[in-house]
C-alpha cells in the first residue's frame, strides 16, 4: 500500500517542477501532469479497495517522525478512502474536461489543478485543525485562480467576491483555532475533542468553537451568507464550476464533518437547522431562476446545506457511524456526481438560459445523460439521492422530528419543480438551428463521471434496504425491461412492442396462477390491460426509441406496486410509476405544461404520502412492513389523511383533479388509454392497501371514511358535470374517468363487504370501458386528425365498427341494463343504502343520470348527424385499435351474462376482511336488500332488442332518406366553424342553470398557490444584490446572529 | 496584556468598518488586511506569558529550564503561517483588482454587479 | 448614509461579541499541553535552538510545506491572471527616463548587502529569530529596490524560474527522504543533529530553511515582476 502522504508529495513535487517545462520541454508537461493525476487516483483506489474489499482498519500517518499531538497526523479510513477515490477520479476527469482551456492557458493551469487536488486530498486526510486551515487555504487560493483564469469581467468580479468572503472565513477560523488551542493546549483534532469536555472556561470555548463553526458556515456556502457563491457558480466557466460544486464542496464538507464532534449539542442543533433552512430557501429561490448555472448553484448550495444538516443531527444523536453511510454518503454522492455532470453538460451546451436548451437534443447520448442526472438530482429512485432521503425521512420520524420532514420535503418539491421544468424544455424539440459543439474531451470527462455515478447507483440499489428474497424480481423487472428495450439496437419499434407483449404474456402465465386475494385482481387487470392496450400501440408509425421502454417501465412499476410487501417497495414503485407516466404524457404534442402539472401534483402527493408513512413508521419499532398502520399510534389519523391525499391526487379527486383533463387529452392517443384504464387504478390500489391495513380511523369527531365517501360522491358528481360541457372528446373522457373513479372511492369508503364488492366490480368495469372508449376515440382521431367533436359528425357510415364499440361502451358506462355498468351501480346503491348513507346515494344516482348526457354526446356529435366534407373519404379505424376494443367488449358481455364469475372471486377476496355479504341462487345474486339475475336481465333485454331490430329492418325501406348537406341554417350564415355543427355547446342551457358547480374554484386556488410561491421566491432572491459589499454585510450579520442565538440558548 | 487583545479586536472592527463602508476595492482589501493583522495580534497575544522570554534556547535560557522561562512557541509558529497565507491572498486579490480595472476602468465595487439574484 | 448606519449597528453588535470574548479571556500563567512538551524535548529531539523554527520546519512541517505551496499558488495564480496574450508588445522601457547616477550607484551598493542579509536570516533560522520566509522576503526586497531604481531592469526569468522550481522540488524530496531515512515525512533527522547552537546543527532544518528562503525570495520577486510589467 502506498502511503497517502505520497499523494501530497507527488502532487506538490510535480507542481513545483512543472513550470520548468514551460519553454523547452512543453511536450513533456502534459505527460507529467496526467501522470501525477493518475498516480493519485491509483493510490486512492488502492486504499479504497483495501477498505471496501478487505475491510481494513483505519490507518494513521505520522509526519516528522514524532507522534501526535506534537506533529501533524493524517488518517485514512473507510470514509476517507471513498471520498479520496471519487475526488481524485473526478479531478482527473476535470483535467480531461478542461484540456482545451489548459492548453490555452499553459502549464500554470496544470499547476493550479494539481494544487487544487492537493488541497482537497489534504482536507480529507488531515487530523490537525491548523493543518485543515492550511489545506483549506490551498483549496481556496487555487479555486480563486481557476475562477479568474479566463480573465473575463464576470469571473473576475465573482472571484473577487469569493476572496473577500474567503478572507473573512479564514480570519475567523484562525481566531477560533487560537482560542480553542489556548484552552485545550493542542491542535490535534482528536486531542481537542477529547479535552474539550473538561474545559472550565466554557464561555470562551463556546466563542472559539462558534468562530470555527461560523467560518465553515461561510466556506460551505450556507444561507444567507452565500451570495458570493451563487455569483461564482454563475460567473465561472462550467468546467471549474463543476469542480467547485462537486469535489470542492465535498472536501470542505468533510472538513466540517471532522470538527463537528467539537461542538456541543446546542451548537449542533443550530447547524442542523441552519443547514435545513439553507436547503429550503435556496430551493425556493431557485424556482425563479432561468440562468442554468445559477440555478445549479442554488441547487448545489441547497444540497450542501442538507448534507451538513444531517451530519450535525447525526452527531447530536451520537449515531454518526451509522447515519454517515446510510444517509449522508448517498445524499453527498447524489449531489456530487449530478452537479459535476450537469455543470459540465452546461459547458457543452453553452446556453445560459434554460429556454434555449432545445439544442441538447442534437446529441442523444448527452441528452439521455442530462435527463438521468436531472432525475437523480430531483431525488427519484433508483438513484442514491432517493435512498438518502428515504432513510433520512424514516430516521427523522424515529427521532419524532416531523417538522424537519415537512421542511425537507417542501424544499425537495421546489427543487424538483425547477429541475423538471428545465428537463421538460429540453424534451420538447424546438427546431433550433444551434449546432452543439462536439468536444470529445468534454464528453469523455462527462462519461467518466457518469459511469462512476452509475456504479454508485447500482451499489445503492443492490444494498439499499431491499429485501431480495421477497418479490425482488418485481423491482428489477421494470428496469431490466426498460433498459433492455432501450438498448436493443436496430430493432424496429413494432418488434419491440411485440416483445413487450410477449413478456407480459409470459409473466402473466407464470405469475398469475400463484396469486390470490385482492392483489390478484389488480395484477390480472394490469397484465391483461397492458397486453391488449400494447397491441393497439403497434399501430404507431413513430420511430421514437423511448416509447416502449417507458411503457414497460410504467407497467412494470404498476405490477411491482401491487406486489410490494412493505412501504419502501410501495413508495419506490410509486415513484417509478409517476416518473414513467410523466414522460409518457410529456411525449404528447403541446403537453409540456400539462405534464408538468401532472408530475408536480403527483410528486406533492407522493411526498405527503411519505410524510404519512413517517408518522406511522415509529409504531412498529421501525419496521417497514404495512403492519405499522395496523398498530395504533399517536398520529394514526394524521397519517391516514396524508397518505390518502397522495392517493386522492392519483385518483384525481375533486380539488386535486387539475391535472387530469389536460394530461389525458394531451398525451398521445394510445397512451391516454393506459392512463385512464390502468394508471388511474394505482390510487385505488393504494386505498385498498391503506384501508385494509388501517381500517378507517376517526380524527376527533370526524369519521374519516365518512369524509372519504363525500369526497368520492362529490368527485363522481362534479367530474360528470364537467364532462358534459367538454367539446374535446378526450377531455370529456378524462372527466368521465374522474367521475367513475369517484364512484370507486365512494364504494371503498363504505367499508362493508357489499361496498367493496361494488367498488372492485366497478373498477373492472371502468377498466374495460375506458379501454374501449379511449381506443375508439384514438382510432377516430387517427383518421380525422382532430379530437374536437364539433369538427366531426356522421362518421357512423365510415366507421361502423368504432361506432358499435363506442355504443357498447357508453351503455356499459352509463349503468343501464343489461351490461356490467348496471351491475356495478346496483351493487353500489345497495351498499350505500345498507350503510344508511342516503344523501350520497342520491348524489351518486344523480351523477349516474348526468353521465348519460355526456355519453350520449360521444355518439351524437361524432357518429350521428351530417358528415363533414373533409371527412368524406375517411376509413374505418385500423384493426390495431379495433381488435383490443372488441376483446374488451366480449369481456364486458361475458361479465354481463355471467357476473358471478367475477363477483364470486371479488367476494372471496373481500370476505376475509368484511365477512360474507352476498349469497347466490343459481345466477341470481341476493343481497340483504334485493336480488339481481344478470343472465335473466340479459336474456330479456336481448329478446327486446332482437324484436325491435326486426321491426326496424322491416320498416327500413320506408324511411325517407335525407340527402347530404341538406341543411338549412335559416338564412343565417354561420360565423364560426363551430356553429355549423348542431352539437356544439349542446348543453349550454344546463350550464346556465348548474354552471356554478363547475366553476374553476380549484384551478383558481392552485394558481394562487403557485403564483405566491414564485412571488416569494423572486422577492427573496433580491437579497443577493450582486454587490460584494452587501455580501460582506450578510456574512457579518450571520456571525452576530449566530452569536446571539448560541449565547441566548444558554 | 489585555490591552493587546483590545487592540487586536479594535483592529478587526476597524478593518470591518473599512470593508463595509469603502467602495474602493483596494480599500476593501486593505480592510481585510487590517482584520488579518488584528487576528494575528490576538494570536500572538494568546501565547504570551507575563515575565517570560522568547522561545530561543541559548545561554540565557538553558534547555533544562526552558519550560519555566519561555512563552508559548506554538502561536508564533502559527502566526507565521497565517501571515504568509494572508500575504498570498492579498496579492492575488490585488491582481484581481488590476485585471478588473483594466476591463472596466473602475475600482468601485458597486460597478461590478452584473451577477446577481 | 443608511449604509453607514447599518454598518455601525452591525459592528456595534460585533463589538459586543468581541467584548464578551475579551472579558472571558484569562491570561495564561504557564505552558500547557503540546507547548510544554516542545519546550521540554524539542531541543534534545531536533537540535534546534529556536523552538519556533523546530515547530515550523519539523513538528508542523506539513503546515509549512502547505504554506510554501500557498505562496507558490498565489504566484502561479498571479502569473496566470497577468499572462499576456500572444502578440502583445510591451512598452519599450528605453522610452522611459533612466534613473540618476546616484540612485544607480546606491542600488548597486545596497543590493548585495540586502541579499546577504536575507541569506543570513534564513541560514540562521534554527538559531536566531527569522527563517526562510523572513529571509526570502528580504531577498525579494532587493529585487524590489532594483525595480524601483532602474526601470529598465529585467529579471532573468530562466535563472529565477529554475531556482524557484528546484528549491521547491528539493524541499519535497527532503521530505520524502525523511520517510526513507528517518521517522516520517519531513523528519529533519536525516542529517546529523550536530553541535547544539552551531550553524551546522539541527539536521536538515538549515537546508530546508535555505530552500524555503530561495523559493520565497524568487517567488516574491516573480510576483513583483509580474505586477510591474502589467500595471
Amino acid at each position: 500500500m502506498v502511503n497517502p502522504i505520497y499523494i501530497i508529495a507527488v502532487l506538490l513535487g510535480i507542481g513545483f517542477i512543472l513550470p520548468l517545462t514551460e519553454k523547452k520541454l512543453s511536450k513533456l508537461g502534459p505527460w507529467v501532469f496526467y501522470a501525477g493525476m493518475i498516480f493519485t487516483a491509483l493510490v486512492s483506489y488502492q486504499w479504497f479497495r483495501f477498505f471496501i474489499v478487505s475491510g481494513g482498519e483505519t490507518y494513521h500517518i505520522f509526519t516528522a517522525g514524532v507522534k501526535p499531538p506534537l506533529s501533524i497526523n493524517l488518517q485514512i479510513g473507510l470514509f476517507e478512502s471513498v471520498l479520496l477515490f471519487v475526488t481524485n477520479l473526478t479531478g482527473l476527469a476535470g483535467a480531461v474536461y478542461m484540456t482545451k482551456q489548459i492548453s490555452e492557458t499553459g502549464v500554470r493551469a496544470m499547476v493550479l489543478l494539481l494544487l487544487l487536488l492537493l488541497g482537497l486530498n489534504g482536507l480529507i486526510l488531515t487530523r490537525d485543525i491548523f493543518n485543515l486551515f492550511v489545506f483549506m487555504e490551498i483549496t481556496a487560493i487555487s479555486t480563486y485562480s481557476l475562477i479568474g483564469m479566463d480573465v473575463k469581467s464576470r469571473s473576475l468580479s465573482a472571484g473577487f467576491k469569493y476572496m473577500t468572503a474567503g478572507g473573512l472565513a479564514s480570519a475567523f477560523l484562525l481566531l477560533g483555532i487560537i482560542i480553542v488551542y489556548s484552552l485545550t493546549g493542542t491542535l490535534n483534532l482528536d486531542g481537542m475533542i477529547r479535552s474539550a469536555e473538561g474545559i472550565k472556561n466554557v464561555k470562551l470555548l463556546s466563542i472559539g468553537s462558534m468562530m470555527i463553526l461560523f467560518s465553515f458556515i461561510i466556506e460551505a456556502k450556507q444561507f444567507p451568507a452565500n451570495g458570493w457563491a451563487l455569483d461564482v457558480y454563475e460567473g465561472t466557466k462550467p468546467g471549474v464550476a463543476g469542480l467547485i460544486s462537486g469535489i470542492g464542496t465535498t472536501a470542505v464538507f468533510f472538513g466540517f464533518y471532522k470538527i463537528m464532534p467539537l461542538f456541543t449539542n446546542e451548537t449542533l442543533k443550530i447547524v442542523m437547522w441552519a443547514g435545513l433552512i439553507t436547503f429550503f430557501f435556496s430551493n425556493l429561490m431557485g424556482m425563479k431562476q432561468e440562468n442554468v448555472k445559477r440555478m445549479l448553484g442554488y441547487s448545489s448550495v441547497a444540497q450542501t446545506g442538507l448534507v451538513i444538516s444531517v451530519s450535525a443531527w447525526s452527531f447530536m444523536l451520537g449515531n454518526d457511524k451509522l447515519i454517515f453511510p446510510m444517509i449522508v454518503l448517498p445524499l453527498l454522492f447524489n449531489h456530487f456526481f449530478t452537479k459535476t455532470g450537469l455543470f459540465w453538460i452546461a459547458g457543452l451546451v453553452k446556453k445560459d438560459t434554460t429556454g434555449l436548451w432545445g439544442s441538447i437534443t442534437e446529441n442523444k447520448i448527452l441528452h439521455g445523460i442530462f435527463i438521468i442526472l436531472i432525475l437523480a438530482l430531483s431525488g427519484f429512485p433508483p438513484f442514491p439521492g432517493f435512498w438518502g432521503k428515504w432513510n433520512l425521512v424514516l430516521a427523522m420520524s424515529l427521532d419524532s422530528n416531523f417538522f424537519y420532514i415537512w421542511v425537507l420535503l417542501a424544499g425537495s418539491l421546489f427543487e424538483a419543480a425547477y429541475l423538471l421544468k428545465w428537463a421538460g424544455i429540453t424534451l420538447k424539440k424546438d427546431k433550433s438551428k444551434d449546432i452543439l459543439e462536439y468536444n470529445s474531451y468534454k464528453m469523455l470527462a462527462l462519461q467518466i463521471v457518469v459511469l462512476i455515478f452509475f456504479a454508485v447507483t447500482v451499489y445503492y440499489f443492490m444494498t439499499g434496504n431491499f429485501d431480495h428474497t421477497n418479490g425482488g424480481l418485481h423491482f428489477y423487472l421494470p428496469f431490466a425491461l426498460g433498459t433492455g428495450l432501450l438498448l436493443l439496437p436496430f430493432i424496429p419499434e413494432k418488434l419491440k412492442g411485440m416483445i413487450s407483449m410477449s413478456v407480459i404474456a409470459v409473466y402473466a402465465f407464470y405469475f398469475l396462477p400463484d396469486q390470490n386475494g385482492i392483489g390478484r385482481f389488480f395484477n390480472a387487470m394490469f397484465l391483461s390491460g397492458g397486453f391488449f392496450l400494447t397491441f393497439a400501440t403497434l399501430n404507431r408509425k413513430d420511430r421514437s426509441r423511448s416509447f416502449y421502454p417507458l411503457l414497460m417501465l410504467m407497467l412494470g412499476s404498476l405490477i411491482a406496486l401491487v406486489n410490494s410487501d412493505n412501504i419502501l417497495h410501495f413508495f419506490f414503485s410509486w415513484e417509478i410509476m409517476t416518473l414513467s407516466s410523466y414522460f409518457l404524457i410529456h411525449r404528447g404534442k403541446g403537453s409540456a405544461e400539462e405534464s408538468f402539472r401532472y408530475v408536480m401534483f403527483s410528486l406533492a402527493g407522493a411526498f405527503l404520502m411519505l410524510l404519512g408513512f413517517a408518522y406511522s413508521f415509529p409504531n412498529l419499532n421501525g419496521q417497514m412492513s404495512f403492519g405499522i398502520f395496523a398498530v395504533p399510534g399517536q398520529f394514526t389519523s394524521l397519517s391516514f389523511i396524508l397518505i390518502s391525499i397522495g392517493f386522492l391526487v392519483k385518483s384525481a379527486a375533486l380539488g386535486l383533479h387539475l391535472w387530469i383533463a389536460g394530461s389525458y387529452a394531451k398525451a398521445e392517443d394510445d397512451t391516454s388509454a393506459f392512463l385512464s384504464a390502468l394508471l388511474s387504478k394505482a390510487g385505488i390500489f393504494g386505498f385498498v392497501m391503506l384501508l385494509l391495513a388501517m381500517g378507517a380511523p376517526s380524527a376527533g369527531k370526524f369519521d374519516l371514511a365518512y369524509i372519504l365517501s363525500w369526497i368520492g360522491a362529490l368527485t363522481a358528481l362534479i367530474g360528470t358535470m364537467m364532462a358534459i360541457y367538454e367539446e374535446d372528446a378526450k377531455r370529456l373522457l378524462a372527466y368521465s374517468s374522474m367521475g367513475q373513479v369517484g364512484y370507486i372511492i365512494l364504494g371503498l369508503a363504505i367499508m362493508s363487504g357489499l361496498g367493496w364488492t361494488a367498488a372492485l366490480f366497478q373498477m373492472v368495469n371502468h377498466f374495460l370501458i375506458k379501454g374501449i372508449l379511449f381506443l375508439a376515440i384514438a382510432g377516430v382521431i387517427y383518421r380525422t386528425g382532430t379530437s374536437e367533436m364539433y369538427k366531426m359528425g356522421g362518421l357512423i357510415k365510415k366507421m361502423p365498427w368504432s361506432f358499435t364499440a363506442v355504443m357498447f361502451g357508453i351503455i356499459a358506462i352509463s349503468g343501464v341494463p343489461p351490461l356490467t355498468g348496471f351491475g356495478a351501480k346496483w351493487l353500489m346503491y345497495e351498499a350505500l343504502i345498507e350503510k344508511g348513507w342516503y344523501l350520497q346515494t342520491g348524489m351518486a344516482f344523480f351523477a349516474s343520470t348526468v353521465a348519460f348526457l355526456y355519453c350520449f354526446r360521444l355518439i351524437h356529435a361524432i357518429f350521428l348527424g351530417q358528415p363533414k366534407t373533409e371527412f368524406r373519404n375517411v376509413k374505418e379505424a385500423p384493426a390495431w385499435f379495433l381488435i383490443p376494443q372488441y376483446v374488451f367488449i366480449m369481456a364486458i358481455f361475458f361479465f354481463s351474462i355471467f357476473p358471478r364469475v367475477l363477483i364470486d372471486r371479488i367476494s372471496a377476496a373481500v370476505e376475509p376482511f368484511f365477512g360474507k355479504s352476498l349469497t347466490w341462487d343459481g345466477n341470481t345474486v341476493i343481497s340483504s336488500l334485493g336480488y339481481w339475475n344478470a343472465t335473466a336481465v340479459m336474456t330479456i333485454v336481448g329478446v327486446v332488442f332482437v324484436v325491435l331490430a326486426i321491426g326496424l329492418f322491416i320498416k327500413l325501406p320506408k324511411v325517407q332518406k335525407v340527402k347530404q348537406f341538406n341543411i338549412v341554417f335559416a338564412a343565417e350564415r354561420p360565423e364560426t366553424p363551430e356553429l355549423t355543427h348542431f352539437a356544439y355547446e349542446f348543453f349550454r342551457p344546463y350550464r346556465r342553470a348548474m354552471g356554478w358547480m363547475v366553476r374553476p374554484y380549484a384551478t383558481r386556488f392552485w394558481r394562487s398557490v403557485t403564483e405566491s410561491a414564485y412571488t416569494v421566491s423572486d422577492a427573496l432572491r433580491k437579497i443577493y444584490t450582486g454587490n460584494g459589499q452587501t455580501y460582506i454585510f450578510h456574512i457579518l450579520l450571520v456571525l452576530v446572529i449566530l452569536f446571539y442565538i448560541s449565547t441566548g440558548v444558554k | 496584556m489585555n490591552i493587546i487583545f483590545l487592540i487586536g479586536f479594535a483592529l478587526m472592527i476597524t478593518g470591518f468598518w473599512g470593508m463595509l463602508t469603502q467602495k474602493n476595492m483596494i480599500k476593501i482589501i486593505l480592510g481585510l488586511a487590517i482584520v488579518e493583522t488584528g487576528v494575528q495580534l490576538i494570536m500572538v497575544a494568546f501565547g504570551f506569558i507575563e515575565g517570560r522570554t522568547a522561545p530561543i534556547l541559548d545561554s540565557a535560557v538553558p534547555v533544562k529550564k526552558a519550560v519555566e522561562m519561555i512563552v508559548d512557541p506554538v502561536p508564533q509558529a502559527l502566526v507565521l503561517t497565517a501571515i504568509v497565507i494572508g500575504v498570498a491572498v492579498n496579492a492575488l486579490a490585488l491582481t484581481f483588482i488590476i485585471k478588473m480595472y483594466q476591463k472596466k476602468k473602475s475600482l468601485n465595487i458597486t460597478e461590478y454587479r452584473d451577477l446577481k439574484w | 448614509m443608511i449604509k453607514r448606519l447599518f454598518s455601525f449597528v452591525l459592528l456595534t453588535g460585533l463589538g459586543f461579541v468581541f467584548y464578551y470574548a475579551l472579558t472571558n479571556i484569562t491570561a495564561s500563567r504557564e505552558l500547557t499541553g503540546v507547548s510544554a512538551e516542545y519546550a521540554e524535548r524539542g531541543a534534545a529531539e531536533l537540535g534546534a535552538a529556536n523552538l519556533v523554527t523546530a515547530i515550523v520546519v519539523t513538528y508542523r512541517g506539513l503546515d509549512t510545506l502547505g504554506e510554501v505551496s500557498v505562496l507558490f499558488l498565489a504566484a502561479t495564480g498571479i502569473a496566470v491572471l497577468l499572462r499576456r496574450k500572444k502578440g502583445y508588445v510591451q512598452a519599450r522601457s528605453e522610452d522611459k527616463r533612466g534613473s540618476s547616477e546616484i540612485l544607480k550607484t546606491g542600488t548597486d551598493f545596497l543590493v548585495p548587502i540586502i541579499v546577504m542579509f536575507g541569506v543570513y536570516i534564513f541560514m540562521n533560522g534554527h538559531l536566531t529569530p527569522g527563517g526562510g520566509f523572513q529571509g526570502g522576503a528580504v531577498v525579494a526586497s532587493a529585487v524590489m529596490l532594483q525595480f524601483l531604481s532602474n526601470p529598465s531592469y529585467r529579471l532573468n526569468h530562466t535563472v529565477f524560474g529554475f531556482i524557484e522550481s528546484m528549491s521547491g522540488f528539493f524541499y519535497v524530496s527532503i521530505g520524502i527522504l525523511g520517510i526513507v531515512l528517518a521517522g516520517g515525512f519531513l523528519d529533519n533527522r536525516i542529517l546529523p543533529l550536530g553541535n547544539f547552537g552551531s550553524i551546522l546543527s539541527a539536521g536538515a532544518i538549515p537546508v530546508i530553511y535555505t530552500l524555503i528562503g530561495l523559493k520565497v525570495g524568487t517567488e516574491l520577486a516573480g510576483i513583483l515582476d509580474n505586477m510591474r510589467r502589467d500595471a
